[in-house]
């Protein structure tokens, strides 16, 4: 996995870097949206200019969400350098986004989907009077009436001035093709824009000349006006942008969905009386109410009543989760019918949605590989296109074809090679798969971790808590000679007591249940992977597995044949053994049910054609009785915490593309050592993490249900990249007038602007189509 | 300003600018272009006025074949004329009286046209150039612009036109007279046999401006 920060200049300029080198802590991410910008050309024109930046260290721009995300150091540089930076790049640097600011900019995308419908309308009312005129009177199969002052034998200029009318407010309607596309230009780094302007600005000028000839009495320059291919092209392109920016919107629904969620208002309860507040003025610490069918308004912890809270919203369950006093409930899940109070405990961006939010929009924002790839040909494609153009119209030249002929090769080549289908195709499929996986209640992390995931060929789940339920129970007891079980148990749930460990917990459940008295530690030693070794009440009480008691020089042959922990662990039960002042007391057997759906998922799994292991602590016969239950191929069983990692590795030494599944702390160092880390959402924080991406469901299938995203997000984005390279690698030689060459047609710079619109249209639908993934069950 | 008030202003001005092109003389450039061109002609022809009918007559090289055109629209209803010679008409196999009344005059093939009943400017001060440059003012439809031929032409009505190079100096078919072929042959004419015209294919506009290719007869001449 890639490091979040990293110190490393990527400018390539000398630079002092005393000031400059910062560790992780000093340095600042910040996510910046970003307007104006249009093809992947854009993007990678603000990651440079930025990137020029002493003290930024990172700087990577997104076209699909529109954002930047910029690593800075802030004693060296401030923000609003950075902004100045993305300004002097010819864009608009936007209000950065909090909690607050997503209606804004939801408001802001609206406004902006709006306008350029707006323009497209403007722009073709009076494109299609012009396209008539200009064309009408050279259609002969159809009678286009012209009136006779706009005839172009007898009126002339008349008729081209009227077409100047006709295309002033389509130039105004596209006027931000030239003000960006001439800057970039200017500033050496051609984009789209300057495609689109270059293009429509020679067919205007040579227009304008041929004004000019005409009212020297050259008549016959009547047929030279290019307008009406300006304002057509203008008004397909502003037209695609209109329905790229639709469906622009409809790949980040996912994520709109999800801030939709949250309330605005809250019921806080002060001196006894309920006061309505906005959800941004509440604080960690107040109390509120919810009633019947509300949502829960920020993350809290419940102080008084009872009910049961609707939390599909996280976790994608839809069974009722019951809740009373002491538990969690999180903000924008829906309270049942009980009414009841809590204590806000996590407020604004600290809530779990909120977090789950900036996941998603994270992953959104970051590129995958496979982008990268496509920014990087992106970022040469235009000054190339602009070469092959101006090439191809000279060689047309020479060849003896007229001026007219070589200007609408250059435009038609100008017009048709605009990258927007390149930069589009994988940015757009990230973010619909990304969205469609927190559908699912699949958080993934960046869209490096989408595109690994479908090349896995071998998952590790770690066994407690992930493939078993992770809340064991104590199902034998078994004292040695002189000790009762009450007394076994009493003194094993003393020195478990406190533990986060789940099998000690279960020891602390068990004599909890039976109101044994529990004794406070006087010492206390963890041997990691062994078990505990704790002094209570003056005698030292060892609980742990039976490496634990040969350490320590215990002899367990005291009970029966001396197997009772071999039969216990092959029925799926973890013995504990428990030795008190060097003697032994007995076994503890504990069991962790596994999962209703566990050996469906690894079902599911061996169906995708992976292999699949487990990889865990516990003894070798609990840990191969239960890869017997849910159809392991592969178990590694007594492996430190320590060691998982290692056993990642030996396993991606094989050549395997490893997925690790797991939920603990000791899981972490795996999750992080894997290709691809899955946490359970249920898990720990630092698992959460480690991992690449999270499952919100305890339910295994899922991890399915992510390979599965990934290889579609994938094959959508390999279907994508080959429709817009295709429609260059076929659009420039056509459009440059090689079919003409050898005796066919030459590409109308129109029917060039329409294919350009359709192709990033076509690319947009087709990521789009991943809305419609269904995970095969 | 909102957006929709935005494109009424536009669209407003877009008009107002239509009907304001409609109505301006100077944007006509074919009109301009022609009076330099018609000039030009005159200069290059033997024009002369008649007293007795104030009409100016330019009569090209072959002596016979007459453009006419009327000092006073009020005075006359020829106020264009063709007035070429029947004899190889008649040689072809026209039947003069199988005409409209009035066409064959003297052995004169006469085609006019009444363009307006309104006075023109005349008097010593006045030339050709002059009283041309009424007739566009009073009758600017009457003058085309063939593109194929870079030719102005004068028309005449039912198909027949007066034509003359834009640019004497560069065209080889300086002087044109164009007859609709179809009158004649219905008389009795061959059409292809008559001595001094050519009977060609020929690109002209239709009634919705379209270019169409039709048969005419042609008279041309190189003045320069």
């Amino acid at each position: 996995m890639q490091p979040l920060l990293d110190p490393q200049s990527t400018s390539g300029k000398p630079v002092d870097l005393a000031p400059i080198i910062a560790t992780d802590s000093e340095l600042k991410q910040v996510a910046i949206p970003i307007g104006g910008m249009t093809c992947a050309a854009c993007s990678a024109r603000v990651e440079k200019q930025v990137s020029k930046l002493t003290g930024v260290s990172q700087s990577s721009v997104n076209i699909g969400t529109e954002k930047g995300v910029f690593t800075y150091n802030p004693a060296v540089i401030r923000l609003s350098q950075i902004k100045a930076a993305i300004k002097k790049a010819g864009y608009e640097p936007l209000e950065i986004e909090t909690a607050q600011a997503v209606d804004a900019d939801r408001e802001r995308k609206d406004k902006e989907i709006r306008s350029l419908w707006t323009k497209f309308i403007v722009s073709a009312t009076f494109s299609i009077p012009l396209l008539y005129l200009a064309m009408g009177s050279m259609l002969t199969w159809w009678q286009a009436p012209i009136p006779n002052f706009l005839e172009p034998m007898t009126f002339p200029l008349n008729f081209a001035l009227m077409q100047i009318l006709l295309l002033l407010p389509v130039v105004i309607a596209g006027k931000r093709f030239y003000s960006v596309g001439f800057k970039a230009i200017w500033q050496r780094s051609p984009n789209m824009d300057s495609l689109i302007a270059m293009g429509t600005s020679a067919a205007i000028l040579y227009s304008l000349f041929s004004i000019f000839q005409i009212t020297q009495g050259d008549f016959a320059a009547v047929e030279h006006l290019y307008f009406e291919t300006a304002g057509v092209i203008i008004t397909l392109i502003l037209l695609g942008k209109s329905l790229e920016a639709v469906s622009k919107g409809k790949t980040s629904e996912a994520i709109k969905k999800l801030m939709g969620l949250a309330p605005k208002t809250a019921r806080v309860v002060q001196d006894n009386k309920e006061l309505e507040i906005p959800v941004s003025e509440v604080e960690p610490g107040d109390i509120l109410r919810v009633k019947p069918g509300e949502k829960i308004p920020v993350d809290g912890e419940v102080v008084q009543g009872y009910t049961s809270i609707d939390e599909a919203m996280l976790t994608g369950e839809s069974m009722p989760v019951e809740k009373t006093i002491g538990d969690l409930v999180y903000t924008a899940s829906i309270n049942g019918n009980g009414m009841f109070e809590f204590k806000a405990t996590k407020v604004g961006n600290d809530t779990a949605l909120a977090q789950i939010i900036k996941l998603v929009e994270d992953a959104q924002s970051s590129k995958a590989p496979i982008a990268q790839m496509a920014d990087v040909i992106s970022g040469y494609f235009v000054p190339i296109v602009f070469g092959i153009a101006v090439l191809a119209a000279a060689a047309w030249l020479i060849a003896g074809q007229s001026v007219v002929f070589s200007l609408s090769i250059l435009i038609a080549v100008l017009v048709i090679a605009c990258p927007c289908a390149l930069g589009l195709a994988t940015p757009t499929a990230i973010m619909v798969g990304t969205g469609k996986g927190a559908e699912y209640g699949i958080l993934i992390k960046s869209g490096e971790a989408l595109e690994l995931a479908h090349k896995v060929n071998l998952i590790v789940f770690d066994k407690t808590g992930t493939i078993t339920e992770g809340k064991p129970a104590v199902t034998d007891i078994l004292p040695a000679p002189g000790f009762s079980c009450d007394e076994l148990l009493r003194l094993a749930a003393s020195a478990e007591k406190g533990s986060e460990h789940p099998l000690g917990a279960a020891i602390v459940r068990a004599a909890e249940e039976k109101a044994l008295e529990l004794a406070p530690i006087d010492a206390f030693k963890a041997i990691p992977g062994h078990g505990i070794i704790v002094t209570i009440q003056g005698r030292e009480i060892a609980l742990g597995n039976e490496r634990l008691m040969a350490d320590i020089g215990i002899d367990l042959n005291v009970i029966g044949d001396g197997k009772q922990a071999d039969r216990l662990a092959e029925s799926g039960k973890t013995p504990m053994a428990v030795a008190i002042d060097n003697q032994f007391a007995g076994y503890l057997a504990v069991a962790d049910q596994v999962k209703a759906t566990s050996a469906r998922a690894i079902e599911k799994l061996h169906l995708m054609g992976l292999k699949v292991a487990m990889i865990t602590g516990d003894n070798k016969k609990t840990a191969a009785a239960i890869a017997a239950q849910v159809g392991i191929d592969q178990v590694f069983a007594e492996v430190l915490p320590g060691d998982k990692a290692n056993e990642v590795k030996a396993m991606q030494a094989q050549g395997y593309v490893v997925a690790m599944v797991g939920d603990g702390i000791n899981d972490a160092p795996a999750l992080a050592q894997a290709d691809i880390g899955l946490a359970i959402g249920s898990g720990t924080d630092v698992a959460i993490a480690s991992a690449d991406i999270v499952l919100m469901r305890s339910d295994l299938r899922e991890v399915a249900t992510a390979l599965q995203l990934s290889s579609s997000t994938i094959r959508n984005i390999k279907q994508n990249l080959f429709w817009a390279f295709g429609y260059n690698v076929l659009g420039i030689p056509v459009a440059a007038g090689l079919l003409y060459a050898f005796g066919g047609p030459v590409l109308n710079p129109i029917i060039a602007a329409a294919a350009m619109s359709m192709s990033s249209v076509s690319v947009l639908t087709n990521a789009l189509r991943l809305k419609a993934f269904k995970p095969v069950r | 300003m909102n957006i929709y008030r935005k494109f009424t202003v536009v669209l407003t001005a877009v008009l107002v600018s239509t009907a304001l092109l409609s109505g301006c003389a100077q944007l006509d450039v074919i009109a301009k272009v022609s009076i330099e061109s018609f000039d030009q002609l005159v200069q290059a022809s033997d024009v002369t006025l008649n007293p007795e009918n104030n009409r100016w007559i330019l009569t090209a090289p072959d002596d016979q074949s007459q453009f006419i055109l009327s000092q006073n629209f009020a005075d006359s209803k020829q106020d264009l004329t063709l007035n070429l010679d029947a004899e190889p008409f008649v040689v072809a196999g026209l039947d003069p009286s199988k005409l409209t009344s009035g066409q064959v005059v003297d052995g004169r093939l006469v085609i006019s046209r009444d363009v307006s009943a309104d006075s023109l400017q005349t008097g010593a001060k006045i030339s050709v150039v002059d009283t041309y440059k009424q007739l566009l003012q009073i009758d600017r439809e009457s003058l085309g612009y063939h593109q194929a031929l870079d030719h102005y032409g004068l028309d005449l009505g039912q198909g027949n036109k007066f034509e003359w190079a834009k640019d004497l100096t560069t065209n080889d078919k300086d002087l044109v007279f164009v007859l609709d072929p179809a009158p004649f042959t219905a008389a009795g004419t061959d059409v292809t046999s008559i001595e001094g015209w050519l009977l060609a294919d020929v690109e002209v506009m239709d009634d919705a401006n379209k270019p169409i290719m039709v048969k005419k007869l042609l008279k041309p001449f190189e003045l320069r």
